[in-house]
């Protein structure tokens, strides 16, 4: 006998259902939407503002305010859209309270170059990194990206959401996302260059 | 270089197959005599490889009990209110009756009774009137008063019920005095 697994569940009731039973009162159906978007909604969240802490506390008010305003969904709209937007505007608001507070981490007050130059000063002749190391550099890379690339590029190339729906969630022209992202990572690959002076040139 | 800012802005349409065949081309043929933008393409490509595959996060052990806990709290405290006191109604009328008895049974026990009855203006217009002035020190001995004056002065209107008042045997006692 077959019996329904948590990812038949899921397959079956779309996000959209969901939300339409929770604005009848079912918690359950809300459990589950968090249970679905918590962990891709920290890691958006996380590479926007770039700590785990303060990613973790803005998805925490982003569900309750799901919670909180869940008649203000409309189906018009898909669910994902929906929560994104707000967990969006959420991570941005943190960046301008940051920037009002001068909260900066210690990258911000030395110039982009040093920034990236933790690796070079490794005296590997390779200037070979490991992952971990690798990844934190294009974290920090990411971070510097102005609000409007950076948002693009994370919802684009590690959320790997559509155009159309990266519009939605941002409310800007399929048009000006395409030339944001392309934008975004001709400026990622300018900043993480230096990664790359070593390593064999071949054409693809 | 004019060149160049053109061909970079098709970059993306390139690396997710968005180009029609002859733009493709023309790509192709930049790339094959400007090493300077192949070099930030194959870089660009290889970047968006790696933000694909950088090690996802997951919200710690305890994120949905505490999401839990942050729903309670704010149903419960919506704005330092306690629960109970979020019904203001209940409260404030049973405040209300209760200012108002305890402000009655003041102005009523504390006011000077008057030294000539008006029988127009007295709040006790059932009560049998006594020429000569009603009130009764509250020090007198009660011995010396009769028991008549006793429940047309001294007990307030309000706090006598109609059925007490109107009593005829009452009444009369006083027309025989």
């Amino acid at each position: 006998m077959i019996t329904k697994t948590k990812d038949d569940a899921k397959s079956v009731v779309s996000d959209e259902q969901l939300i339409a039973k929770f604005q009848l009162g079912d918690l359950q159906a809300y459990d589950i939407l968090v249970r679905r978007y918590k962990d891709q909604l920290l890691n958006f969240v996380y590479r926007f503002v770039g700590n785990r802490t303060d990613a973790e506390d803005i998805v925490q008010e982003t569900f309750l305010r799901v919670y909180k305003n869940k008649h203000m969904y409309k189906e018009i709209a898909k669910f994902s859209t929906w929560v994104y937007t707000i967990a969006g505007n959420l991570a941005k608001t943190e960046l301008r309270r940051r920037k009002r507070h001068k909260i900066f981490s210690v990258s911000n007050f030395v110039n982009e170059e040093k920034d990236y130059d933790i690796p070079d000063h490794d005296h590997s002749p390779e200037k070979k990194v490991d992952s971990a190391i690798q990844e934190g550099i294009i974290q920090k890379a990411i971070e510097k990206l102005p609000a409007k690339f950076k948002e693009v590029i994370i919802l684009r190339d590690i959320q790997g959401f559509a155009y159309e729906e990266i519009s939605q969630i941002l409310n800007i022209p399929l048009g000006t996302v395409k030339s944001r992202v392309n934008r975004g990572r001709l400026k990622l690959q300018e900043d993480l260059k230096f990664l790359y002076e070593t390593e064999p040139k071949t054409k693809p | 270089m004019m060149d160049c800012d053109k061909f970079r802005m098709d970059f993306s349409n390139y690396l997710e197959g968005e180009l029609h065949t002859e733009q493709r081309k023309k790509l192709d043929d930049h790339f094959s005599i400007c090493p300077e933008c192949y070099e930030i393409f194959r870089r660009m490509s290889d970047i968006q490889k790696k933000l694909k595959n950088l090690l996802p996060i997951g919200t710690s052990p305890g994120f949905e009990q505490r999401l839990q806990e942050n729903i309670l709290r704010q149903n419960q405290h919506p704005g330092f209110i306690p629960a109970q006191l979020q019904n203001w109604k209940l409260p404030a009328m049973g405040s209300a009756i209760v200012v108002a008895t305890v402000s009655l049974f003041l102005v009523f026990n504390n006011s000077p009774a008057p030294e000539t009855p008006d029988t127009d203006t007295q709040f006790n217009t059932a009560a049998p009137q006594i020429q000569g002035g009603l009130a009764k020190p509250v020090d007198a001995p009660t011995s010396s008063v009769p028991s008549t004056y006793e429940s047309t002065t001294l007990i307030p209107d309000s706090l006598v019920s109609d059925s007490a008042r109107i009593r005829p045997e009452n009444i009369q006692q006083v027309k025989g005095k």
